[in-house]
């Protein structure tokens, strides 16, 4: 198991940013093009989450994390944290909103991208945990 | 640095989006797209997207509001030469049908 541990402080750009490091490290592991941008455009919209509701203003100590965890031959798992409001899991929409919707689409696109969604919270701390399994051919070959 | 283009020809608002129109890049141009596109002097908006490889929920939100906005003026919006991967995520989020997708400007009215 590798495992990688990313933080910025969650405004838009550091956000975005963190997943293109993110991907970065992925390009190691992972083969397959579009299984990247798949992770890409996830880890943008759950790092985005953060930057938008995790935290009331914005601060310089605010904190997002994230925490890759990779399984070659197996799966990918994201862990998504921040130490704000957090997500309720009864309020978590992942149907697809009317076509005319300005938002809402970013659950949807985190659920329909990964096989496995969890919401942790503990210790003040909110984690989404992501999961994707790949098949044989789209790991990289070391 | 900004890469998106505004530019009004014509009675054709042109938006030349940059590689990538999300939660970071949509906010260097989303007001003044909005407020220019109100203009009498535009029947049309193309959002150019030939340049553009990596499209969020933020992007597709502006793009989609942009769009009703228009609408309710009785304008039209088309998205330009969009790559492979952006067709794939407007695809993902099922709006693929719901854009007015354009190959080339001759196809404009």
């Amino acid at each position: 198991m590798h495992r990688f541990v990313l933080e910025a402080i969650p405004t838009p750009e550091e956000s975005r940013e963190v997943a293109r490091k993110a991907i970065l490290i992925l390009k190691d592991f992972v083969a397959d093009e579009n299984v990247l941008y798949d992770m890409d455009l996830v880890l943008t919209e759950g790092c985005s989450n953060v930057a938008r509701h995790a935290y009331e203003e914005h601060e310089d100590c605010n904190r997002l994390e994230l925490t890759i965890k990779i399984k070659p031959g197996k799966h990918i798992i994201f862990e998504i944290s921040d130490w704000g409001k957090g997500l309720c899991s009864k309020s978590i929409d992942f149907s697809m909103p009317s076509p005319e919707a300005v938002g809402g689409r970013g659950m949807f696109i985190m659920s329909e991208l990964m096989d496995a969604f969890e919401l942790i919270q503990e210790s003040g701390k909110n984690t989404i945990k992501l999961t994707r399994k790949l098949k044989e051919d789209q790991w990289r070959k070391k | 640095m900004a890469e998106e283009v505004i530019k009004i020809k014509d009675g054709i608002l042109t938006l030349k989006c940059g590689k990538e129109i999300t939660i970071e890049t949509i906010y260097e141009f989303k007001e003044q797209v909005e407020q220019d596109s109100e203009s009498a002097e535009v029947d049309h908006v193309v959002a150019d997207l030939s340049e553009a490889q990596f499209l969020d929920s933020s992007g597709i939100g502006f793009l989609v509001s942009l769009n009703s906005r228009l609408k309710s003026n009785n304008k039209n919006m088309y998205l330009l030469r969009p790559s492979e991967q952006i067709c794939k995520t407007l695809e993902l989020v099922r709006l693929i049908s719901f854009f007015n997708i354009i190959e080339d400007e001759m196809e404009l009215p």
